[in-house]
């Protein structure tokens, strides 16, 4: 349960890291022509905070070693997902994200 | 007439290593070989100063420097590509080789132990 | 070639990024796709080898134990060591192992020899499987290569991890802004997409590229530095000695054998013991050594990893069955040696569990597309700029075709080892050699293929019949394992032998993804906009197409100018 926790933050750090960055806020909303410097740093403050929630939490669950091993490899993958949606359907990002989430809440059930 | 050899074959020299290839080929020598040699060099004196001044085991000091070894070895071959005259990087290279020999013959006449 | 040494640092770092990346691409991308592979070393060869018979899921450690003491008491009374392995984690069968020792009388000698077999659960009888090289050949390849003696191969690739070492720094370095582009991909503009998939398959995985590159090279360290352990303690066996005993310390509660004879108690008079300890059916291999003499013990290992120390193991007298010793990685080392043994327990991954070693396995992946991307964009930017002038240099179309025998030939190549394990016959006596002999000549001919085809074909379209091959072989293999074998995936699926069934179904998303270039190649080309994708084995590119377009173009432009 604890590692679900851990995954939601990552997601929700990617997606609100991505976010931060001008490019990536444009292709998601592309209708916001100039999104303010203060948005974007509040993005950014809260993508790294959530990251680090992530982090501390895997940390948490499977000790120093084995959880930093896993965050790496996760916010890995997590990313690549993140880059193609971005490219390809960035109105999709925060949806899939969460159903990413999903199977991977189902699969964590399994075996970690 | 052995002037005259003398002076074709400081001609023929010259001109092979003015050719941009061999200044390369001679560059990425200097990179791994040297770099290698300089590394190892430099490997062995940390190691001894690591197990003398700082950590207390030989063993340890051994151990760590050989693995920092790889990243002494990769910051050589950067620095020696990193657009220094091919001479400069020729002569630094000796110099240093030879200065850390010498200090590895001094404190480390017969092995540490 | 020098004056582009020079200049400023960047610069130089840019040029050093470039050359020392494409002078060791092939063969780093050999290693990280073998290495890759070999994170799943024991699921390929319970692939390669169909007639271990499917295990159902309820596993009875005790009856296992019982089948297998009965099989070993009858091959292998006089054994001084018994061995046996369950199938559980990563193994996929009951396996038994024995040293036989033998007096030889004539000349005195002791000759000792290792037997193993494989047993049916059912039945109690061993299997006779083929003697595939399997997924561990693969593994094995991607430090020692094949073909040239392992030292040899062990500073070679240690030298090629070196240039991946020195890549990946130059690459930091010359790469400006890693967070601001950390999600940047635009697709369809050529040399752009390619550099951004090439930086996204970098940045993304970078601890792990950092990681593997730094431990690979120190996976061989005794090898390659051997220099510092001589400086210090001098050359020679007995002085390096000196050196292990200090580092590597080995678990000396092991008695050896003390020559007088004993009973010994079977397997299951301990088995209260350990289920009291770690629960029930939670053994990796149990063993017993010194077979019959007084000093025998039996030692089992815990299945399953907490965390990344060692495996605990228990030892137990074999004579009374009392509990002699309890490891949990032997003593503490120091931290030198601690930051040793996590770098290489992190390069080999033994520690995942299934999750953890897909993420191994993707991140190797992304690694050889890192490769295998930086290879192209070297060409796409110089066809570019080759385009413009109306002229190629040779290195370029050297380049051009290299890279798709290359890329997708390793790739293709790997499908015939396959092909080969289920196509030879079963008790085919060189099978294990000329299963990668197969696979060399493929990559070969992949390699030769551009060059007969040279005329014929544009590179675009070589890479759409590379990558349409590849498709065909990959999409085929889990039919032809319908046809040779028992183990498909109609059987596994319905059975729940996830690990058979789920390399059917890998084989299958890769033809997908090979298809799936294909098809970009020969069916979108001359579009405006180019449809570049991030799936590493994709990797295609139109720009001999679109570059035809701009030709055509300067040439108009020309003629209008006069």
């Amino acid at each position: 349960m604890m590692m679900l926790f851990a995954l939601f933050f990552m997601f929700v750090g990617l997606i609100v890291f991505s976010l931060s960055m001008k490019r990536n806020f444009k292709q998601c909303y592309p209708q916001i022509k100039r999104p303010s410097l203060r948005l974007l740093f509040i993005f950014r403050l809260i993508g790294y905070l959530s990251l680090s929630i992530s982090i501390y939490l895997c940390v948490l669950m499977q000790g120093l070693g084995l959880g930093l091993v896993i965050w790496f490899g996760a916010v890995t993958i997590a990313s690549l997902l993140q880059v193609i949606f971005l490219t390809y359907r960035p109105q999709w990002t925060i949806s899939s994200s969460l159903i990413t989430l999903l199977c991977i809440a189902w699969l964590t059930g399994i075996n970690v | 007439m052995l002037n005259f050899i003398n002076n074709r074959i400081q001609q023929r020299m010259n001109h092979i290593i003015q050719q941009p290839a061999f200044a390369m080929l001679s560059r990425i020598i200097a990179a791994i070989v040297g770099g290698y040699v300089l590394s190892n060099l430099i490997a062995i004196l940390l190691s001894y100063l690591l197990s003398t001044v700082w950590i207390s085991t030989t063993a340890d000091g051994v151990m760590i420097a050989m693995q920092l070894s790889y990243l002494i070895y990769a910051v050589i071959a950067m620095w020696i590509f990193s657009g220094k005259p091919l001479a400069h990087v020729w002569r630094t290279l000796t110099f240093s080789c030879l200065f850390s020999a010498f200090l590895i013959g001094i404190f480390m006449p017969e092995g540490l132990l | 070639m020098s004056k582009t040494v020079n200049g400023n640092f960047r610069q130089s770092m840019k040029w050093l990024h470039t050359w020392a990346g494409l002078t060791v691409a092939v063969v780093l991308y050999f290693m990280f796709i073998t290495g890759s592979a070999g994170y799943f070393n024991n699921e390929i060869t319970y692939w390669m080898q169909p007639e271990i018979p499917l295990i159902n899921n309820e596993i009875d450690q005790r009856e296992m134990i019982a089948i297998a003491e009965k099989r070993l008491a009858k091959v292998a009374p006089n054994a001084s060591e018994w061995w046996i392995d369950f199938p559980i984690g990563r193994e996929y069968a009951l396996s038994i192992w024995w040293k036989d020792v033998s007096n030889q009388a004539e000349d005195g000698n002791i000759v000792e020899e290792w037997n193993d077999e494989l047993l049916n659960l059912n039945t109690g009888e061993p299997v006779t499987v083929r003697k595939t090289g399997g997924g561990d050949t693969l593994y094995y390849m991607h430090y020692a290569l094949h073909y040239i003696p392992s030292v040899l191969a062990y500073w070679i690739t240690s030298l090629f991890a070196m240039f991946m070492l020195i890549g990946l720094i130059s690459g930091i370095v010359i790469h400006k802004q890693i967070f601001k582009d950390f999600f940047t991909f635009r697709k369809g503009k050529q040399q752009h997409s390619w550099r951004d998939m090439h930086n996204v398959l970098s940045v993304l995985p970078l601890p792990f590229h950092i990681m593997i590159t730094y431990s690979g090279l120190l996976l061989f360290m005794f090898t390659t530095m051997p220099s510092v352990l001589t400086a210090t303690y001098g050359a020679g066996e007995d002085n390096q000695a000196r050196f292990n005993d200090v580092v590597f310390v080995q678990d000396a509660e092991h008695k050896d054998a003390a020559g007088i004879a004993a009973k010994n108690i079977s397997f299951s008079r301990i088995l209260a013991d350990v289920e009291q300890r770690w629960g029930e059916n939670q053994i990796a291999y149990i063993g017993i050594e010194n077979r019959g003499d007084i000093n025998a013990h039996i030692e089992l290992g815990l299945h399953g990893y907490d965390g990344l120390d060692d495996k605990p193991s228990l030892t137990y007298n074999a004579v009374n069955g009392e509990l002699q010793h309890v490891s949990q990685g032997g003593r503490t080392p120091s931290a030198a040696k601690k930051f040793y043994d996590l770098m290489i327990m992190l390069h080999e991954g033994k520690f995942s569990g299934s999750i953890l070693r897909w993420l191994y396995f993707i991140s190797g992946l992304m690694g050889a597309g890192m490769i295998a991307t930086g290879m192209i964009l070297w060409a796409t930017k110089r066809r570019e700029r080759a385009d413009k002038k109306g002229y190629a240099s040779k290195g370029l179309i050297l380049v051009e075709r290299l890279n798709v025998g290359s890329i997708v030939g390793l790739l293709i190549a790997i499908a015939v080892y396959f092909w080969v394990n289920r196509l030879l016959p079963a008790n085919f006596s060189e099978r294990e050699s000329w299963e990668i002999n197969g696979l060399f000549i493929c990559w070969s001919i992949m390699f030769a293929y551009p060059y007969f085809l040279a005329n014929k074909r544009t590179i675009n379209q070589l890479w759409g019949d590379q990558l349409t091959i590849a498709a065909i072989l990959y999409g085929l293999l889990p039919a032809l394992n319908f046809l040779t074998t028992d183990n498909h995936l109609g059987n596994t699926l319905f059975s729940g032998s996830w690990v058979l069934a789920g390399f059917d179904l890998t084989m299958l998303v890769f033809s997908l993804c090979f298809a799936y270039g294909a098809y970009l190649i020969f069916h979108k080309k001359g579009n405006a906009v180019a449809a570049t994708h991030t799936i590493k084995e994709n990797n295609s590119s139109n720009s001999r197409v679109k570059s035809a377009d701009v030709n055509v173009v300067v040439v108009k432009t020309a003629e209008l100018a006069k």
